[in-house]
Protein backbone atom coordinates (compact mmCIF):
# COMPACT_ATOMS: atom_id res chain seq x y z
CA UNK A 1 0.00 0.00 0.00
CA UNK A 2 1.07 3.42 -0.70
CA UNK A 3 1.47 6.85 1.00
CA UNK A 4 -2.09 7.35 -0.68
CA UNK A 5 -4.08 4.30 0.84
CA UNK A 6 -3.08 4.90 4.10
CA UNK A 7 -3.88 9.40 3.59
CA UNK A 8 -7.45 8.04 2.10
CA UNK A 9 -7.51 5.46 5.71
CA UNK A 10 -6.71 7.82 7.64
CA UNK A 11 -8.84 10.35 6.28
CA UNK A 12 -11.71 8.04 7.30
CA UNK A 13 -10.13 8.02 11.18
CA UNK A 14 -8.06 4.95 10.97
CA UNK A 15 -5.17 5.37 13.53
CA UNK A 16 -3.23 1.92 12.31
CA UNK A 17 -2.81 4.53 8.78
CA UNK A 18 -1.63 7.48 10.88
CA UNK A 19 0.43 4.79 13.01
CA UNK A 20 2.06 3.72 9.15
CA UNK A 21 2.35 7.24 7.89
CA UNK A 22 3.98 8.94 11.27
CA UNK A 23 6.70 5.58 11.10
CA UNK A 24 8.08 6.43 7.52
CA UNK A 25 7.74 10.05 7.74
CA UNK A 26 8.74 10.80 11.40
CA UNK A 27 12.89 10.50 11.18
CA UNK A 28 12.65 12.68 8.02
CA UNK A 29 10.14 15.86 9.80
CA UNK A 30 12.64 15.12 13.07
CA UNK A 31 15.76 15.98 10.88
CA UNK A 32 14.03 18.74 9.19
CA UNK A 33 13.03 19.86 12.47
CA UNK A 34 16.62 19.73 13.55
CA UNK A 35 18.21 21.60 11.14
CA UNK A 36 15.53 24.44 11.62
CA UNK A 37 16.12 24.52 15.40
CA UNK A 38 19.43 23.30 16.00
CA UNK A 39 17.76 21.56 18.98
CA UNK A 40 17.02 18.02 19.12
CA UNK A 41 14.50 17.92 21.83
CA UNK A 42 12.77 20.93 20.53
CA UNK A 43 12.49 18.62 17.31
CA UNK A 44 11.13 16.10 18.93
CA UNK A 45 8.41 18.08 20.51
CA UNK A 46 7.51 19.83 17.75
CA UNK A 47 7.26 16.68 15.45
CA UNK A 48 4.72 15.24 18.42
CA UNK A 49 2.81 18.59 17.92
CA UNK A 50 2.61 18.74 14.23
CA UNK A 51 1.54 14.72 13.76
CA UNK A 52 -1.16 15.91 16.69
CA UNK A 53 -2.14 18.93 13.99
CA UNK A 54 -2.12 16.61 11.30
CA UNK A 55 -4.52 14.25 13.25
CA UNK A 56 -6.61 17.24 13.64
CA UNK A 57 -6.71 18.42 9.91
CA UNK A 58 -5.61 15.62 7.70
CA UNK A 59 -9.40 16.35 6.09
CA UNK A 60 -7.94 19.29 4.87
CA UNK A 61 -4.98 18.01 2.95
CA UNK A 62 -5.83 17.96 -0.46
CA UNK A 63 -3.28 15.42 -1.66
CA UNK A 64 -1.88 18.00 -4.29
CA UNK A 65 1.33 18.42 -2.90
CA UNK A 66 3.27 15.68 -1.51
CA UNK A 67 2.10 14.40 2.02
CA UNK A 68 6.43 14.96 3.80
CA UNK A 69 5.76 18.87 2.32
CA UNK A 70 2.50 19.16 4.25
CA UNK A 71 4.33 17.67 7.09
CA UNK A 72 6.77 20.51 6.59
CA UNK A 73 4.08 23.06 5.97
CA UNK A 74 2.39 22.24 9.45
CA UNK A 75 5.88 21.87 11.19
CA UNK A 76 7.19 25.64 10.25
CA UNK A 77 4.25 27.25 11.00
CA UNK A 78 3.84 25.44 14.30
CA UNK A 79 7.75 26.25 14.65
CA UNK A 80 7.31 30.13 13.97
CA UNK A 81 3.90 30.65 16.01
CA UNK A 82 5.85 29.13 19.22
CA UNK A 83 9.26 31.27 18.63
CA UNK A 84 6.65 34.52 18.81
CA UNK A 85 4.50 33.12 21.43
CA UNK A 86 8.12 32.23 23.51
CA UNK A 87 8.99 36.06 22.67
CA UNK A 88 6.35 37.57 23.67
CA UNK A 89 7.07 35.63 27.10
CA UNK A 90 10.46 36.45 27.11
CA UNK A 91 11.36 33.06 28.28
CA UNK A 92 13.27 31.98 24.98
CA UNK A 93 16.60 30.17 25.50
CA UNK A 94 19.73 31.80 24.04
CA UNK A 95 21.40 30.63 21.38
CA UNK A 96 24.65 28.92 22.96
CA UNK A 97 21.99 26.89 25.20
CA UNK A 98 20.30 25.51 22.17
CA UNK A 99 23.30 24.51 20.63
CA UNK A 100 25.02 22.99 23.22
CA UNK A 101 23.37 19.46 22.86
CA UNK A 102 23.79 19.36 19.30
CA UNK A 103 27.67 20.25 19.72
CA UNK A 104 28.08 17.43 22.15
CA UNK A 105 26.02 15.05 20.38
CA UNK A 106 28.76 16.14 17.61
CA UNK A 107 31.54 16.09 18.77
CA UNK A 108 31.04 12.26 20.49
CA UNK A 109 31.18 11.30 16.84
CA UNK A 110 34.71 13.06 16.60
CA UNK A 111 32.91 15.76 13.95
CA UNK A 112 33.86 19.64 14.61
CA UNK A 113 30.44 22.54 14.77
CA UNK A 114 31.33 24.56 11.85
CA UNK A 115 30.56 28.20 11.73
CA UNK A 116 28.21 27.79 8.81
CA UNK A 117 25.65 26.20 11.75
CA UNK A 118 26.38 28.90 13.66
CA UNK A 119 26.23 31.70 11.05
CA UNK A 120 22.15 30.07 9.88
CA UNK A 121 21.45 29.79 14.03
CA UNK A 122 21.63 33.18 14.19
CA UNK A 123 19.43 34.41 11.03
CA UNK A 124 16.05 35.22 12.04
CA UNK A 125 14.16 31.97 11.45
CA UNK A 126 11.77 32.70 9.07
CA UNK A 127 14.86 33.39 6.35
CA UNK A 128 16.51 30.23 7.94
CA UNK A 129 13.57 27.98 6.66
CA UNK A 130 13.71 29.27 3.30
CA UNK A 131 16.97 29.04 2.44
CA UNK A 132 16.98 25.55 4.23
CA UNK A 133 13.76 24.27 1.87
CA UNK A 134 15.23 26.10 -1.21
CA UNK A 135 19.03 25.04 -1.11
CA UNK A 136 19.04 22.32 1.49
CA UNK A 137 15.50 20.34 0.41
CA UNK A 138 15.49 21.71 -3.25
CA UNK A 139 12.21 23.43 -2.96
CA UNK A 140 11.46 25.34 -6.13
CA UNK A 141 10.52 28.92 -5.03
CA UNK A 142 6.60 28.16 -6.55
CA UNK A 143 6.48 25.51 -4.37
CA UNK A 144 7.69 27.50 -0.65
CA UNK A 145 5.44 30.17 -2.06
CA UNK A 146 2.33 27.48 -2.33
CA UNK A 147 3.30 25.95 1.12
CA UNK A 148 3.68 29.40 3.08
CA UNK A 149 1.50 31.55 1.19
CA UNK A 150 4.04 33.93 0.67
CA UNK A 151 4.88 36.00 -2.93
CA UNK A 152 7.67 34.92 -4.74
CA UNK A 153 9.84 37.90 -4.90
CA UNK A 154 9.53 37.93 -0.95
CA UNK A 155 11.04 34.22 -0.67
CA UNK A 156 13.78 35.41 -3.31
CA UNK A 157 14.77 38.49 -1.66
CA UNK A 158 14.51 37.20 2.15
CA UNK A 159 16.84 34.41 0.58
CA UNK A 160 18.91 36.74 -0.81
CA UNK A 161 19.18 38.85 2.27
CA UNK A 162 20.04 35.75 4.67
CA UNK A 163 22.72 34.69 2.90
CA UNK A 164 24.42 38.43 2.75
CA UNK A 165 24.18 37.96 6.41
CA UNK A 166 25.77 34.01 6.38
CA UNK A 167 28.35 35.58 4.13
CA UNK A 168 28.89 38.41 6.14
CA UNK A 169 29.07 36.31 9.79
CA UNK A 170 31.56 33.97 7.91
CA UNK A 171 33.96 36.71 6.81
CA UNK A 172 33.61 38.08 10.36
CA UNK A 173 35.02 34.61 11.99
CA UNK A 174 38.03 34.27 9.30
CA UNK A 175 38.90 37.82 10.13
CA UNK A 176 38.76 36.78 13.58
CA UNK A 177 40.42 33.55 13.04
CA UNK A 178 44.73 33.76 14.50
CA UNK A 179 47.00 33.70 11.50
CA UNK B 1 32.43 43.65 -6.93
CA UNK B 2 31.47 42.40 -10.06
CA UNK B 3 28.27 40.10 -10.70
CA UNK B 4 30.20 36.91 -11.22
CA UNK B 5 31.76 37.59 -8.29
CA UNK B 6 28.95 37.81 -6.57
CA UNK B 7 27.67 34.69 -7.70
CA UNK B 8 30.37 32.87 -6.88
CA UNK B 9 30.51 33.93 -3.56
CA UNK B 10 27.08 33.09 -3.21
CA UNK B 11 27.64 29.59 -4.66
CA UNK B 12 30.31 29.13 -2.61
CA UNK B 13 28.22 30.06 0.96
CA UNK B 14 25.00 27.68 -0.61
CA UNK B 15 27.71 24.55 -0.46
CA UNK B 16 28.85 25.57 2.80
CA UNK B 17 25.81 25.58 4.22
CA UNK B 18 24.89 22.30 2.19
CA UNK B 19 27.71 20.53 3.55
CA UNK B 20 27.23 21.42 7.02
CA UNK B 21 23.65 20.75 7.32
CA UNK B 22 24.77 17.46 5.47
CA UNK B 23 26.75 16.57 8.37
CA UNK B 24 23.65 17.19 11.15
CA UNK B 25 21.69 14.66 8.62
CA UNK B 26 24.19 11.96 8.62
CA UNK B 27 25.74 12.36 12.39
CA UNK B 28 22.39 13.21 14.36
CA UNK B 29 20.51 9.72 15.53
CA UNK B 30 17.09 9.86 15.24
CA UNK B 31 14.82 7.51 16.86
CA UNK B 32 11.93 6.45 15.33
CA UNK B 33 8.96 4.94 17.65
CA UNK B 34 7.31 1.45 16.67
CA UNK B 35 4.29 1.09 14.53
CA UNK B 36 2.46 -0.37 18.04
CA UNK B 37 3.30 2.87 20.20
CA UNK B 38 2.03 5.32 17.33
CA UNK B 39 -1.11 3.38 16.99
CA UNK B 40 -2.09 3.84 20.33
CA UNK B 41 -0.59 7.41 20.77
CA UNK B 42 -3.01 8.33 17.40
CA UNK B 43 -6.01 7.03 19.51
CA UNK B 44 -5.32 8.96 22.40
CA UNK B 45 -4.75 12.21 20.29
CA UNK B 46 -8.26 11.55 17.95
CA UNK B 47 -9.51 10.93 21.86
CA UNK B 48 -8.57 14.05 23.06
CA UNK B 49 -9.60 15.74 19.83
CA UNK B 50 -13.37 13.99 20.20
CA UNK B 51 -13.75 15.15 23.59
CA UNK B 52 -12.58 18.71 22.99
CA UNK B 53 -14.94 19.23 20.46
CA UNK B 54 -17.83 17.85 22.25
CA UNK B 55 -16.35 20.35 24.95
CA UNK B 56 -16.99 23.50 22.73
CA UNK B 57 -20.07 21.72 21.00
CA UNK B 58 -21.82 22.13 24.18
CA UNK B 59 -20.60 25.35 25.32
CA UNK B 60 -21.93 27.01 21.87
CA UNK B 61 -25.09 25.07 22.66
CA UNK B 62 -24.78 26.50 26.29
CA UNK B 63 -24.41 30.16 25.17
CA UNK B 64 -27.15 29.77 22.25
CA UNK B 65 -29.64 28.57 24.82
CA UNK B 66 -28.47 31.64 26.96
CA UNK B 67 -29.16 34.15 24.09
CA UNK B 68 -32.39 32.32 22.97
CA UNK B 69 -33.94 32.42 26.45
CA UNK B 70 -32.89 36.14 27.29
CA UNK B 71 -34.42 37.40 23.63
CA UNK B 72 -37.56 35.45 24.23
CA UNK B 73 -37.56 36.83 28.11
CA UNK B 74 -37.26 40.28 26.56
CA UNK B 75 -39.78 40.03 23.96
CA UNK B 76 -42.40 37.88 25.38
CA UNK B 77 -41.68 39.40 28.95
CA UNK B 78 -42.71 36.10 29.96
CA UNK B 79 -41.72 35.17 33.54
CA UNK B 80 -41.69 31.19 32.91
CA UNK B 81 -38.41 31.92 30.74
CA UNK B 82 -36.76 33.67 33.60
CA UNK B 83 -37.45 30.69 35.73
CA UNK B 84 -35.94 28.69 33.30
CA UNK B 85 -32.89 30.28 33.03
CA UNK B 86 -32.36 30.71 36.45
CA UNK B 87 -32.71 26.99 37.60
CA UNK B 88 -30.26 26.51 34.02
CA UNK B 89 -27.43 28.73 35.37
CA UNK B 90 -27.64 27.66 39.09
CA UNK B 91 -27.16 23.92 37.50
CA UNK B 92 -24.48 25.01 35.45
CA UNK B 93 -22.74 26.37 37.97
CA UNK B 94 -23.22 23.41 40.10
CA UNK B 95 -22.04 21.08 37.19
CA UNK B 96 -18.85 22.98 36.18
CA UNK B 97 -18.41 23.23 40.25
CA UNK B 98 -18.16 19.24 40.26
CA UNK B 99 -15.99 19.20 37.11
CA UNK B 100 -13.64 21.13 38.43
CA UNK B 101 -13.52 18.97 41.85
CA UNK B 102 -13.07 15.67 39.68
CA UNK B 103 -9.78 17.23 37.81
CA UNK B 104 -8.41 18.72 41.12
CA UNK B 105 -8.84 14.98 42.87
CA UNK B 106 -7.52 13.26 39.79
CA UNK B 107 -4.38 15.54 40.01
CA UNK B 108 -3.89 15.01 43.89
CA UNK B 109 -4.24 10.88 42.83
Amino acid sequence: MGDKEWIQLAKKGDSHAFAVLFQEHYSFLVKYLIKITMNPDIAEELAQETMAKCIEKIHLYNEKSKFSSWLITIATNLYIDIKRKKKREKQWITNEHVFRKIKWQLEQQNVEWNDALTALNKLPETVRVLIVLKHYYGYSYDEISKMFHMKVGTIKSRIHYGLDLVRKELEGNDSKKPR
Amino acid sequence: MTQKNQDNQEIRIIQQIQESLNLLEEKIEVKTPDTHWLEQWAEKQQHIMKQSLRNEFFKFLLMALLILFITLFIFIKAPVFFYILQTLTILVIIFYCMKVQQKKQVNKR
